[in-house]
């Protein structure tokens, strides 16, 4: 089966590269929805988060904050959404997982706004039952730590940055 | 934590919520004005606006969660496909001073619009925007090679060690959810 972001992933098509390593690739979306509209995957051709070795999600949840970050300063975007989708419904267009970073304008036409639902007590009750499951889910103290890479130390840059980030922030009511 | 903000005391526990998770540094409770049904909102225990500002451990242990919340949502609700969404700032749909992550089980014919359109961009300034953004890329990321083409994956090299994980996968998948159903959607 051929896949479109496989052929990213494995150079096929040439895209402008925004970070790169073993296990995964950035790239500014050759679909943007916006100027400057970042995606972030893994090389090997997964799908979905629970397929994706934690370690390797963790690198591309990093990778997308940096991005975010930088990219926002350089197109002066007043905003940002990460987005993952995943399945058809959600949006997901390829069998192959990615973070989405996209810059955002006031009335740059997009919208992912959602309208609310009321969801009856007794409903919000049994899913509560439902979900409340998880103890396995606790996410362990990492046994070894990862290696950190040399490029996320970069404090300084970072900072500038954040600074920036928060400057445009200080309108949230 | 800041005594004014609403999802810190969410997060404490000092204003009650229906939590599905928690441990030392995040709390994912059900929203009570959901997108749909079983809506999580994935809090930080400390208060940061954006995502931006997490630290690198928070945004890794978020990265964690997140896989798990994925996993949890596809065995249990079987839902037929989640967003992931967070919005830093207004302009991108921020409501509230608190980073939100945003977990959204979707169902086709839900009525939500998650998806991403395709807009035309100007190629010649995209160039000359990634000539300017390189400076700051190699600045972050000073191992990665610009000019180089991607490379592939590469290939393992023991065939039994594969061999072997695609059985522990098959394993994982008979006892929950089959996530090849998930891919399968694609096809």
């Amino acid at each position: 089966m051929t896949c479109e972001i496989c052929d990213y992933a494995s150079g096929k098509v040439k895209l402008k590269k925004l970070y790169e390593d073993e296990e995964i690739l950035a790239v500014f979306s050759p679909k943007p929805a916006a100027f400057g509209h970042a995606i972030v995957f893994p090389k090997k051709h997964l799908a979905i988060l629970p397929q994706i070795p934690e370690e390797v999600v963790k690198k591309m949840f990093i990778v997308a904050q940096q991005l975010s970050g930088m990219i926002f300063e350089a197109v002066g975007a007043e905003g940002t959404n990460i987005m993952i989708s995943e399945g058809v419904p959600a949006g997901q267009k390829h069998a192959h997982a990615m973070v989405h970073v996209i810059p955002r304008k006031k009335d740059d036409g997009l919208s992912f706004e959602w309208p609310q639902k009321q969801i009856p007590e007794d409903s919000m009750a049994k899913i509560y039952e439902l979900l409340k499951v998880p103890q396995e889910m606790k996410v362990e103290k990492p046994s070894e730590v990862p290696k950190e890479p040399e490029t996320l130390k970069k404090e300084g840059v970072k900072e500038k940055v954040k600074d920036y980030l928060l400057r445009q922030l200080r309108r949230i009511p | 934590m800041d005594q004014q903000c609403i999802f810190c005391g969410i997060a404490s526990g000092s204003i009650p919520s229906k939590k599905i998770y928690e441990d030392d540094k995040v709390v994912a409770v059900l929203d009570i004005y959901p997108a749909n049904p079983a809506h999580l909102l994935i809090l930080t225990k400390n208060h940061y606006a954006i995502f931006n500002q997490l630290p690198k451990e928070e945004v890794e242990h978020l990265a964690a969660i997140c896989k798990r919340i994925s996993e949890l949502f596809f065995r249990v609700l079987r839902p037929e496909g989640i967003n992931f969404f967070i919005a830093n700032g207004p302009a991108a749909g921020q409501k509230a001073p608190h980073m939100i992550l945003h977990a959204i089980p979707r169902f086709s014919g839900d009525g939500l619009h998650f998806d991403i359109p395709v807009n035309p961009q100007d190629e010649k300034e995209l160039d000359a925007f990634y000539e300017r953004l390189k400076k700051t890329l190699k600045d972050y990321f000073p191992d990665v090679d610009f000019e180089a083409q991607a490379e592939a994956p590469k290939e393992k090299e023991g065939k039994e060690e594969e061999q072997e994980e695609a059985k522990d996968e098959k394993k994982n998948n008979d006892k929950d959810v089959n996530l090849d159903e998930i891919t399968e959607m694609f096809s």
